[in-house]
C-alpha cells in the first residue's frame, strides 16, 4: 500500500541517471559501432557508408597485426609472470608471520598509484643514464644486462608488462587473500589428520576453492591487458623502437587523431570491445566448473 | 611426502623456531616489499638533489644538502598546484555527484517494484561490460559540436557518467540488503518517499555509499585517457601533468623538478590508503567479486 506512494519516486530518481548515460555511454558505443561502417577520414564530417570494408583493412593492414601481436604477448605474457608471485605472497601472507599488516600494505599500495605514476617511475628505474637498475647491474659486475631496456626491441614490451604486473599483483593478492580467508580451516585440518601433506592439501582443496576466484582474475587481466594504453603511451611514446611496443589501443588513438582515419579507428575500437565481450563470455562459461559452496 | 602414510601426529605437532618455509616466506615477501621502498626512496633522494648533483652522483648518494625548493619550483612553476587542484575538482565532485544520483537510481531499482525495473536493470549493466574509453571518437566530436572540446566541463560530465553502470549495480546490492520494514514504518509515521529515502535509508546504506565513493575517487584521481582528450599542458590533471612534465624533462633535463612532481602525487595517496585501508580494500574485493 506505501508503494503506490513510492512508485512516485520512479520518475525523478531514475531521469539524471538515466539521461547522463545513455546521452555519454550508451550513444557513443552505438555511434562508434555505427561509424565503423563507413569510410569517414580527414578533416570533414562526410561518412560515406562503406559496408565491412574497414574490418576487411584491419586484418590487411602490417602495422593493425603487429599491434594485434604485440597486445597478445603483453597479455600472455603478464599472465604467465603475475601467477606464480601472486599465489605464494597471497599464501604467505596468511602464514603467522611478523609485521604482516606492513608487508601487506607495502605490496598492495602500487595498486592505488595512477598507472601514469607507475609508468613515469618505471622508465626512469630502466633509464640508461641514470637509472638504478642499470647502475646495480654494472656495480655486481653484470654490464652485460645494463640495457636500454625501453630502447631495445627485444626488451621493451616485457619491460612494460613487468612494470604492469608489478603494479597489479596487488589486486591479485587482494582478490586471492580474501578467497584464502574464505576456506574453513577445518577443511584443511581434516585434510592433514588424514595424512595430506601440505603440497597435496595445497592442489586438492585449497587450489579447487580458489577457482572461482582466479578464474575472475584471469578475466579482468584479460580486459586490463587488451586494453591497455596509459603505460605504453607514457613509457615509450612513439610505439618503440620499430613498433615494438605499438599495441592495439595506441594504434586506434593515433589513427584517430594521427591519420584522422575515424572509419578505420571506429571499426578496431568495435573489434577490441566486441573481443572483450566475447573473451569475457567465453571465459565465464567455459572455466566454470561446478561451485563449491562453503 | 614419499611415504604413503605419515603419522597424523607429527603433521600437526606445532613447528618451532625457523623452518625452511618460514625462511623462504620472510625472503620474498622482504624482496617484493624492499625493492618497492626503495624504488620510492629513489625518487625522493633525487626530488631534494640539485640538477648536476642528480647527473654526477651515483643514484644511491644521499643529497649534499636537501634541496625542498625543487617541491616549490615544482608546485608554481611547474604547475603542478594547478595540476593537483584540478585532479582534487574533478575526482571530488565526479565522484559525489555519480554517487549520489547512482544511489537515487539504485534505490528505485532496488526498492520500488515497477514494470521496466527489470529492462533499467539491464540498461545500465549494458556499460560494465564494455570499456568505455573505446567509445573516444564520437566523444570527442559530440563534446565538440556543443563547444566542450576541452576544459574541465566536459572531463566531469563523462567521468560522472562512466561511474554509473559500477555504482547502481553495486548500491542496488546494498539496498536490497535493508529490511523493507523500515520504509513501511517511516511511511506510517507519515513521512513522504523523498524523506524516508534521504534521513533513513541514505544513512543506513552509509558504509556502502562511502566504499562506493572512494573506488570512484581513486579511479578519476587517476584517469589518463579522457584527460588526454579534453585537457592540455596549462590546465591538466595530476596524472596527465606528471606526463607532460616528463615529456619537457626529456629536454629541458629539469628532471629534479618531475620527481618532486611525483613524490607530490603519490605521498597523499599513499597516507590515504593507509588510513583507509579496510574500507577500500575490502571496497575493491566486493566491487570485483560481484561484478
Amino acid at each position: 500500500m506505501y508503494l503506490k506512494s513510492r512508485q512516485k519516486l520512479i520518475l525523478p530518481f531514475l531521469l539524471p541517471t538515466f539521461i547522463i548515460y545513455t546521452v555519454f555511454v550508451l550513444l557513443p558505443l552505438l555511434l562508434t559501432v555505427a561509424y565503423s561502417f563507413t569510410n569517414w577520414q580527414g578533416h570533414n564530417l562526410d561518412r560515406p557508408f562503406y559496408g565491412l570494408r574497414n574490418y576487411l583493412l584491419i586484418f590487411k593492414d602490417p602495422q593493425i597485426i603487429n599491434a594485434i601481436k604485440n597486445t597478445a604477448i603483453f597479455s600472455i605474457s603478464g599472465a604467465l609472470i603475475v601467477f606464480i608471485p601472486a599465489l605464494y605472497i597471497s599464501w604467505a601472507l596468511t602464514q603467522k608471520i611478523k609485521l604482516k599488516a606492513l608487508y601487506r600494505y607495502i605490496i598492495i599500495a602500487p595498486l592505488m598509484l595512477s598507472v601514469v605514476v607507475v609508468a613515469l617511475m618505471w622508465k626512469l628505474l630502466y633509464n640508461p643514464v641514470f637509472g638504478p637498475i642499470n647502475n646495480l647491474l654494472e656495480a655486481v659486475g653484470l654490464d652485460v644486462l645494463a640495457l636500454s631496456w625501453l630502447g631495445d626491441k627485444r626488451t621493451a614490451l616485457i619491460a612494460i608488462v613487468v612494470a604492469t604486473v608489478w603494479q597489479q599483483l596487488g589486486m591479485w593478492i587482494l582478490l586471492i587473500s580474501a578467497g584464502l580467508e574464505r576456506i574453513p580451516a577445518e577443511i584443511l585440518d581434516a585434510a592433514r589428520i588424514d595424512g595430506a601433506n601440505d603440497w597435496q592439501t595445497f592442489w586438492r582443496i585449497t587450489m579447487p576453492l580458489l577457482w572461482s576466484i582466479l578464474r575472475l582474475l584471469f578475466i579482468l587481466w584479460i580486459i586490463l591487458s587488451l586494453q591497455v594504453f596509459a603505460q605504453v603511451w607514457v613509457m615509450t611514446p612513439h610505439g618503440g623502437v620499430g613498433g615494438s611496443t605499438e599495441v592495439f589501443a595506441t594504434l586506434i588513438y593515433k589513427r584517430a587523431f594521427q591519420s584522422n582515419q575515424w572509419g578505420l579507428a571506429s571499426a578496431m575500437a568495435t573489434l577490441l570491445m566486441m573481443t572483450i565481450l566475447t573473451i569475457t563470455l567465453i571465459m565465464n562459461k567455459v572455466t566454470k566448473r561446478e561451485a563449491v559452496e562453503f | 611426502m614419499n611415504s604413503v602414510y605419515q603419522d597424523p601426529k607429527s603433521k600437526r605437532a606445532p613447528r618451532r623456531g625457523f623452518t625452511l618455509g618460514k625462511t623462504m616466506i620472510y625472503l620474498i615477501l622482504s624482496l617484493f616489499a624492499l625493492s618497492t621502498i626503495m624504488a620510492f626512496l629513489w625518487i625522493v633522494m633525487i626530488s631534494l638533489k640539485t640538477t648536476t648533483e642528480f647527473l654526477t652522483t651515483s643514484p644511491w648518494s644521499l643529497p649534499e644538502t636537501p634541496q625542498f625548493k625543487n617541491y616549490i619550483t615544482a608546485w608554481k612553476k611547474a604547475r603542478i598546484g594547478t595540476y593537483f587542484g584540478n585532479s582534487i575538482i574533478v575526482s571530488l565532485t565526479g565522484a559525489s555527484i555519480s554517487v549520489l544520483i547512482s544511489a537515487m537510481a539504485a534505490y528505485v531499482l532496488a526498492r520500488v517494484p515497477f514494470r521496466l525495473n527489470e529492462f533499467f536493470r539491464n540498461y545500465f549493466l549494458v556499460g560494465y561490460m564494455i570499456p568505455l574509453f573505446l567509445t573516444f571518437i564520437p566523444l570527442f566530436f559530440m563534446m565538440s559540436s556543443i563547444g566542450l572540446s576541452s576544459g574541465l566541463i566536459p572531463l566531469l560530465l563523462l567521468y560522472i557518467a562512466s561511474g554509473v553502470p559500477f555504482n547502481t549495480f553495486i548500491l542496488r546490492g546494498f539496498f536490497e540488503a535493508l529490511p523493507s520494514e523500515l520504509e513501511d514504518a517511516a511511511a506510517i509515521d507519515g513521512s513522504s518517499p523523498f524523506h524516508t529515502f534521504w534521513a533513513i535509508m541514505l544513512p543506513l546504506s552509509w558504509p556502502g555509499l562511502v566504499a562506493t565513493f572512494l573506488i570512484n575517487f581513486m579511479s578519476l584521481w587517476n584517469e589518463f585517457f579522457l584527460a588526454l582528450l579534453f585537457l592540455n599542458k596549462k590546465n591538466a590533471t595530476m596524472p596527465l601533468g606528471l606526463f607532460y612534465m616528463a615529456q619537457r624533462a626529456e629536454y629541458t633535463a629539469q628532471w629534479t623538478d618531475l620527481f618532486a612532481g611525483m613524490i607530490i602525487s603519490i605521498v597523499p595517496i599513499l597516507i590515504v590508503f593507509a588510513l583507509l585501508h579496510d574500507q577500500i580494500t575490502r571496497g575493491m574485493t566486493e566491487g570485483a567479486v560481484k561484478g
